[in-house]
């Protein structure tokens, strides 16, 4: 079997284009028993996650009502900068990818994958933190800062809410790892990491929200 | 593979502990659906980025092709990297999925539209078309405007010279003590190379004066020797003494001529580098009345004007009498640049004075500040304003 094959796998409920199993279709959902940990405990966390989105898209509203609020200070054209935009979704999603490689790792036990996984999801993260950071301090030290005008307000809400959830993410990595290391690849620890690859992979969906809406679309002419 | 086989994996993916781990060609399928993900997310996102700078389809279309490239990328992580997908085990995903896409767009599409509705119920077109008769008609004052830099710094030769290099030019930032120009002063770098001539003459007479003295006071030394064993005249000796006192007075003057001639050369230097035209302040170059080769004269014409003031940058409009009466500082002003036909710019009106230059028509002059920080407004550039007046007059 090759290993694209392999991602087609028909019988692999998380692949793309998954055929329902006939003997299994038969049975009703209910009939099924109960679902593993593994789906219960991953199902919670998607609940947690939505509800993050939630919140976001509040952020995100508001961002939309107050972006013509520039209180005759700069607009979105002035001052946002489309390449800083574009290294930070680079790193988010090259990040997001070795967190997928991290997690295949774990679940094969097989700790280089993991190990170099997890250390380059770190290394990308860092780095979408840091071109923020510098994006953040050049902007507040030019003036721009959140208190500068409604509108700038709603930046700094939505972008640095996001790159809140970045460091958080960060931190989080590095006690999962601390976990692996210690204590190996045991089951509790495995959906612990689960829950951490949804989480990291979620903050990357709202960044595609935000480098379309806040950078592209708000820069347009 | 089997019926059986594929049963037995179905589970794998939610295993309980203790059933066997994924084998490693599930393993390699897993990475593969990362890689297929991360292809289809990066094209996405490099067509995102080259849709929002691209000049070849309708402006308009652009945020709604920008808005669904966003979506399918997100279909692409939600797929591939978050692995919710309709199989039977995803129900309950997709279902909370659901309900939170729902919850989203309530939530932004709800706060725009009403946010929007208000704007428009409680802004200025309401203002304008249900005002009571009578009271005075609020109108947007529309006006010919230019930017201007609220300093311009004229920037001379220090001395007379030939201009050997221009590095400034107009419609660029500079940076204080930044160099716009090199005047060479012929005078100065010829009096200089014979200053520096003269010392080296100096110098090496203190070499030659040094090597006497040396010798000076050897001779003094072995004839000194010579008299204590009584073989030499007195006379002699005394004579071997001036010799060497001598020498050390020419020592002496010799470095104090060195002295002198470095102190020289130095002040001559120091004119020298003066020659440099530079930029007093941060700011951006107006004019240039100077090219390489031309011959200046110290303090004369300025060679370059140097604009201060740029962001916020501000913008003089000039009103008819009666035009700027609804017109307060503070209210809002859109402007279009006539240069730059492309980008609004905003601005907020800082002052309000009668005109200097047609003051016997009665005009104004309405002071508008705009933020400019990329420098796109430069001063000179003529723009269109439209000046919003905030509300309804008190009086």
């Amino acid at each position: 079997m090759t290993s694209f094959e392999a991602a087609a796998d028909r019988s692999n409920p998380n692949s793309f284009g998954f055929a329902p199993n006939p003997a299994r279709e038969s049975l009703s959902h209910a009939e099924r028993g109960e679902a593993s940990k593994r789906v219960v405990t991953g199902f919670g966390f998607w609940i947690f996650l939505l509800s993050d989105i939630v919140m976001f898209s509040a952020f995100f509203a508001t961002y939309a009502v107050l972006f013509n609020e520039t209180a005759g200070g700069p607009a979105a054209r002035d001052i946002f900068k489309i390449s800083s935009a574009a290294w930070e979704t680079a790193f988010l999603l090259v990040s997001s990818f070795f967190c997928g490689v991290a997690s295949i790792g774990s679940r094969a036990h097989r700790g280089s994958l993991f190990y170099v996984g997890m250390a380059a999801t770190f290394v990308f993260g860092g780095a979408f933190l840091a071109v923020e950071i510098t994006e953040f301090a050049d902007l507040i030290s030019k003036g721009y800062g959140p208190t500068r005008s409604a509108f700038l307000s709603a930046f700094f809400a939505l972008v640095g809410c996001h790159g809140l959830h970045v460091s958080v993410g960060l931190l989080w990595l590095l006690t999962m790892v601390a976990q692996v290391f210690a204590k190996g690849y045991r089951a509790d620890i495995l959906r612990r990491l689960l829950c951490f690859s949804l989480f990291w992979h979620a903050l990357d969906i709202i960044w595609v929200g935000i480098f379309t809406v806040v950078y592209l679309i708000s820069t347009g002419r | 593979m089997s019926q059986t086989d594929s049963t037995n994996q179905h589970h794998l993916l939610d295993s309980a502990p203790g059933e066997p781990r994924p084998a490693r060609e599930e393993l390699l399928g897993g990475i593969w659906s990362y890689i297929v993900g991360l292809a289809l997310a990066s094209a996405l996102t490099v067509v995102s980025f080259a849709v929002a700078s691209t000049t070849l389809v309708w402006q308009p279309s652009i945020p709604a092709a920008l808005v669904v490239l966003a979506v399918a990328q997100m279909g692409v992580h939600i797929v591939f990297f978050l692995h919710i997908t309709t199989g039977p085990d995803h129900i309950n995903n997709i279902m909370a999925l659901a309900y939170g896409v729902l919850i989203v767009l309530l939530v932004i599409v709800g706060s725009v539209w009403i946010m929007n509705n208000m704007n428009q119920n409680m802004g200025y077109g309401h203002l304008m078309t249900q005002m009571p008769e009578g009271m005075p008609k609020v109108h947007i004052v529309s006006a010919k405007a230019t930017v201007s830099a609220a300093e311009e710094t004229p920037l001379k030769a220090p001395i007379s010279g030939v201009v050997e290099a221009v590095s400034c030019q107009v419609g660029l930032p500079v940076k204080a003590s930044e160099v716009c120009a090199t005047v060479a002063p012929q005078m100065n770098q010829e009096a200089a190379n014979e200053d520096r001539v003269n010392l080296e003459r100096a110098q090496s007479r203190l070499a030659r004066d040094n090597a006497s003295l040396s010798q000076a006071q050897a001779n003094v030394d072995h004839s000194e020797a010579l008299r204590a064993r009584r073989k030499l005249s007195m006379k002699t000796l005394t004579r071997a003494r001036a010799e060497l006192d001598a020498a050390r007075a020419s020592v002496d003057r010799d470095e104090a001529d060195i002295g002198r001639l470095q102190a020289e050369l130095k002040s001559t230097e120091a004119n020298i580098r003066l020659m440099n035209v530079v930029s007093p302040i941060d700011g951006m170059v107006l004019a240039q009345n100077v090219e390489v080769g031309q011959t200046v004269a110290a303090n004369a014409e300025p060679l370059f004007v140097i604009g201060a003031g740029l962001d916020p940058i501000q913008i003089i409009a000039t009103v008819g009498g009666g035009e700027s009466r609804d017109t307060k500082v503070g209210d809002r002003v859109l402007i279009n640049v006539n240069a730059l036909p492309e980008q609004k710019f905003s601005g907020t009106v800082v002052e309000i004075r009668p005109s200097e230059l047609n003051r016997q028509a009665g005009a104004t002059d309405i002071i508008i500040s705009a933020p400019n920080p990329n420098l796109l407004l430069k001063p000179g550039m003529t723009a269109q304003v439209e000046i919003f007046p905030k509300g309804v007059p008190r009086d």
